[in-house]
């Protein structure tokens, strides 16, 4: 569905040097995927998607996205929505004249009904004839949701951080609706910085830093690779071994953690000091530990690199 | 394509009325109009010549209507670069020539507009003060309709190069008629002495050839310059006149459609992200 090979996109600065933003770039989203891009901040991933898009022209490498190279204004862009990052809009026109705009270049042409009824689900009814630069941010986040849900002919979503500025309901409602199209075979490229938000509704994830992919997986295999921790609560006892990383001490109970290999030496220890032990259960990695682990690893090795070469 | 093309001069219409910019400006040439009737105007209007009243009323409300027409292409691009919201159009089914030619055409609808209610307000005049109606007043109109929408899509297409700051100072000297006095000079220059230096000559030669080659390049703004400020004075139309601003015409036409392929072309060489 979406497909990037040695991608090189680099570009000038105003009187500055040139940019790689992204170098060997690589990744492959299939259809029905929820596909989730993360990347600490300047990873390239905004960088990635006008680049998927056609937006920006890759200095090397090859971009596929339903087996065909985008350009800004493409016949294929009819099966495709797209959310931007910041809310660059036509701030001149209403809420209503931009949605109609927007809907009139997907060639709909929808009824005041249908606007409404959108508008309604978002929240935006009662705003429909202010001018868009006077709309709060978040309201600008939701006129970009309405567009996107305009695109009945949708295959592909792009969304860039499309919960920026979002109240909690909203965002709920959102990711239902996200989930229902997806139900119906729509692709969705997501880029985010909310973990959580990706961790629940991704099925697939690629892990990006200083313009390039470092680990593309299913989400449930990443979450089961750093699954290899206990966490355990017992009885408190003198000569903890080293192997417990202890996390919290009490007058009642000792808390921490014990790699999977070091599980039962731990219950021999127990045994033999016959400490009671109130809890054992498999620690739940969560998206924002892999993440954490994965790019800080990749800088501490290049860190190490850099410090080896020089 | 047709429906699209409509979406798009409607958002344009829209930007139009709604600019900050394109207001402030027709804020400032109504105050301008404004003082120069009550201050410059009143007095000649009730002593001097009916015909001269038309004639300056219509030349002035001509001369606005340039400035609004030829601010419309760079104040657009401007504030969609500056908003950078042309990503939205473009991650939709709609090109960019279908864009810039909506623009265009946003322009024209604008430009004859203004320029027919010039020709409006002349015709009403002739009724009003019962002055015989002279033809030039729809040749003026008409001239000047096609002067604006030259200038303003050529300013279109330099403010899609380079920065539109750096494309209304380029337009100062990339005009017919400061390369023609260019070329004059330098044409003159070498034809002055023999005795130049090798690279003296040599720099001259080049900037004969680049002031030639750009005066040929540049759109002509005012064609049959010396026959059309004669009926700009006189108002009385001659037949062959008429030719000359039907090539005129014509000629607008075509120069308007290679400047919006040559904005397209832009367009699609600028970063949209």
């Amino acid at each position: 569905m979406i497909e990037a090979k040695n991608v090189y996109v680099s570009y000038n600065r105003t009187f500055r040097r040139r940019v790689t933003a992204l170098s060997d770039f690589n990744l492959t989203v299939k259809p029905g995927d929820i596909f989730g891009l993360l990347g600490p901040n300047g990873a390239g991933k905004s960088t990635a998607i006008y680049t998927l898009l056609g937006l920006l022209k890759p200095d090397y490498g090859t971009v596929r996205v339903m087996g065909e190279h985008l350009y800004p204004g493409s016949s294929l862009f009819q099966f495709i929505s797209y959310l931007p990052e910041e809310a660059h809009y036509h701030l001149y026109l209403t809420v209503e004249e931009a949605i109609n705009y927007y809907a009139e270049l997907y060639g709909y042409h929808p009824s005041s009904k249908q606007i409404k009824q959108l508008l309604e689900t978002f929240g935006l009814d009662e705003f429909r004839q202010l001018k868009l630069s006077h709309c709060s941010k978040g309201m600008k986040q939701k006129v970009g949701l309405v567009q996107i849900f305009l695109n009945h002919n949708a295959k592909i979503m792009f969304l860039d951080e499309p919960t920026r500025g979002l109240d909690p309901l909203t965002t709920v409602q959102f990711r239902d609706m996200l989930l229902e199209k997806n139900k119906n075979g729509v692709t969705i490229f997501l880029n985010s910085h909310i973990l959580s938000e990706v961790e629940m509704i991704c099925n697939r994830v690629a892990i990006m830093d200083r313009g390039h992919v470092i680990i593309e997986d299913e989400l449930k295999s990443l979450l089961s690779r750093k699954q290899n921790q206990y966490e355990v609560e017992f009885e408190p006892c003198t000569d903890i071994p080293g192997y417990v990383f202890v996390t919290a001490k009490t007058d009642s109970s000792v808390k921490g953690l014990i790699d999977s290999e070091r599980l039962y030496d731990f219950f021999d220890f127990l045994k033999q000091r016959k400490v009671k032990l109130y809890i054992c259960a498999l620690k739940k990695t969560t998206l924002e530990h892999v993440f954490t682990s994965i790019v800080k690893g990749t800088s501490n090795e290049k860190k190490d690199s850099f410090e080896h070469q020089s | 394509m047709k429906r699209k093309i409509l979406s798009n001069i409607k958002a344009d219409l829209i930007f139009f009325s709604r600019n900050g910019w394109l207001i402030g400006i027709v804020a400032v040439l109504v105050l301008h109009a404004l003082l120069s009737f009550i201050f410059g105007g009143l007095i000649p209007l009730y002593h001097a010549n009916r015909f001269e009243n038309i004639q300056n009323i219509v030349g002035s409300i001509n001369n606005y209507g340039f400035i609004i027409v030829v601010a419309l292409g760079i104040v657009t691009i401007f504030s969609h670069s500056t908003q950078r919201c042309l990503k939205m159009v473009f991650t939709k089914p709609c090109l960019p020539d279908v864009w810039i030619f909506s623009l265009f055409l946003s322009i024209a609808i604008v430009a004859i507009l203004i320029f027919f209610l010039s020709f409006l307000t002349g015709s009403l005049l002739f009724v009003i003060w019962k002055v015989p109606y002279q033809p030039g007043l729809i040749f003026v109109c008409i001239k000047e309709c096609c002067e604006a929408m030259i200038m303003s899509f050529f300013l279109l297409l330099l403010s899609l190069i380079v920065h539109p700051l750096i494309a209304v100072f380029l337009i100062t000297v990339l005009n017919e008629s400061s390369l023609y006095y260019i070329c004059l000079s330098v044409r003159a220059a070498l034809e002055s002495t023999s005795t130049f230096s090798f690279w003296h000559a040599f720099w001259l030669n080049i900037s004969k050839s680049v002031s030639e080659i750009l005066y040929r390049t540049v759109p002509i703004i005012n064609p049959y310059a010396e026959k059309f400020n004669e009926v700009v004075k006189s108002w009385l139309v001659l037949s062959e006149d008429w030719a000359h601003l039907t090539v005129y015409v014509l000629y607008t036409m075509v120069a308007s459609w290679l400047m919006a392929i040559f904005s397209t072309e832009a367009l699609k060489k600028k970063r949209l992200i």
